[in-house]
Order: C-alpha cells, then structure tokens, then sequence
C-alpha cells in the first residue's frame, strides 16, 4: 500500500510542476540550474528543493519516520556522489527527470538512459556484494 | 515571478518528498535491497516506479500540445532525440554511484531533512561532480 501511495505522490508532484510551472521535474538539474544561479529570477527552483528538504518535517506531523542508519562510510559516499553527479550532468538527467518523466514521455533516450543505470546499479550492487562476501 | 507559482514549484517538491517518505525510496537500506536481487530482495519500489511514470504519463499526455501551462507559464519539455556517448557514459556512472549508496539526487535532499547528517558526504562528492562536467565542457568549447 505505501508503495502504491509512494508513486501516487511522486506522479503527483511531477504533474504539479509541470501543469502549473511547466517544468519537467528533474532534480539533478534543478540542483545545478541553482547552485549554478541561485540569485536568478527562475526561483521555482529554490522552491521545488525547498518542498523536498522540508517533505520530512511536514511527513513526520503525520506519520512516524522510521530510524535508520547510513551504513555507507563516508569516503565511499563521497566518491558515489561524485559519480552520481558526473553522471547525471553528462546524461543530463537522473531517476526524476529520465526515469519517471522522460521513460513517461517514451522518450528513447531517457528509456535507454534508465535500462543502463539501473543495469549498472544493480551489478555494482551485487558485485560490491560478491567481493566484500 | 509571481507568488503563486512560488507556491506550487513548493508543494511539487513537497509531494514528490512526500512520495520517496511513504514508498521508502528517501531510504538508501531499500534502495540498496531493491538492487540485492539475488539475496533478500525488496522488488516493492518497482510498483512506486511503474506507478509515478503512469501517472506522469497521463499528465504528459494532456500537456502534450500545449505550449503554456495552467498559469501562462512556457512549456519547455526536451525534445533531443539524440543518443550519443555522453549520454550512455553518464548513465553508467550515474548507476554505479547509485548502485554504491544507494542514494540519487531527489532522495538526497529528502535526507537533508530528514536529518541524516551521513547525506552531506554525498553533497560533498555530488557538487563537485555536477560542476566538473561544466568546468571541462567550457573547456573543449
């Protein structure tokens, strides 16, 4: 059921940005267009993160957030950041902008873009596994 | 730009955070389970997946030859058609970076918020990554 309420929300604010904003809503972009020009009229962007970083507090009003840990050690997160980011701005889009909207958009590149990071996600994840076993 | 759609470009973040807290996606620990798929795999997240591109395509479908939104505003929706090496590279390392931590943009800043104090070495590799593509893109101009 969480999952099902999950994609309702995620749809759901992509269609808010692109209805109202008409915005393709895709966050590694946003981040850049922000930090790349945080003072530019085009402020939705500052805004959009802002309903992001504040969707915990808002969430925890209502429901219980279950704790957890970050296992990750630092370093590694470090460099998995750097690839995230590389990656996202060469593809010019992560899991929002090419994964949710573009594959819904059946734009080729977006649906080869996503087939290639989730491959690669799933056999950096499993080989981590096979050599730290 | 006008206060109204200060508002809404809030409340689509808003709702989208809202999305990745009750699925569990802002969760790197299901992230990761979601890729373990020959150990104790979590397949859920591919139904909060398959769902939010449903929903989104029905949007872009409706939207499709419009050219302003709901509020006047100018529709810009890519239309590079084009695949070429910067993108299949860029989709690897995006994967193997996601398939380390777990972690992608949208769940990252979801964690700020959360209060997972973990989240700022992800920034700290992130930025720079994002920055270093432009810095040697300005460069082979």
């Amino acid at each position: 059921m969480n999952y099902v309420l999950g994609g309702f929300g995620i749809g759901i604010g992509i269609l808010t940005l692109l209805f109202f904003n008409g915005k393709i809503f895709g966050v590694s972009g946003m981040i850049r267009g922000f930090l790349a020009n945080p003072l530019h009229e085009n402020s939705w962007r500052l805004f959009v993160i802002a309903g992001l970083i504040l969707s915990p507090i808002v969430y925890s009003i209502f429901f219980y957030i279950p704790s957890f840990e970050i296992k990750t050690q630092p370093i590694v997160l470090i460099v998995a950041g750097f690839l995230v980011g590389v990656g996202a701005t060469l593809s010019n889009g992560c899991t929002s902008g090419h994964s949710v909207c573009g594959v819904s958009r059946l734009s080729p590149r977006s649906i080869l873009a996503t087939l290639i990071m989730m491959a690669t996600a799933f056999i950096t994840f499993n080989l981590i596994r096979l050599i730290s076993a | 730009m006008n206060h109204l759609l200060k508002l809404t470009a809030f409340l689509s973040g808003l709702i989208f955070g809202l999305g990745l807290l009750v699925s569990g996606f802002f969760n790197p620990n299901n992230v990761l389970a979601f890729f373990d798929v020959f150990g104790d795999w979590k397949a859920g997240l591919m139904i909060t997946f398959i769902l939010s591109i449903a929903i989104s395509a029905v949007g872009f479908k409706t939207f499709k030859n419009k050219t302003k939104s709901l509020m006047n505003q100018s529709i810009h929706l890519p239309d590079t058609q084009r695949v070429n090496q910067k993108l299949i590279l860029g989709s690897a390392l995006f994967g193997v970076g996601w398939g380390i931590a777990g972690i992608c943009p949208g769940p990252a800043l979801v964690l700020i918020g959360s209060l997972k104090v973990e989240v700022i070495y992800f920034f700290i590799g992130l930025i720079p990554g994002i920055f270093f593509i432009a810095l040697i893109q300005r460069k082979s101009v």
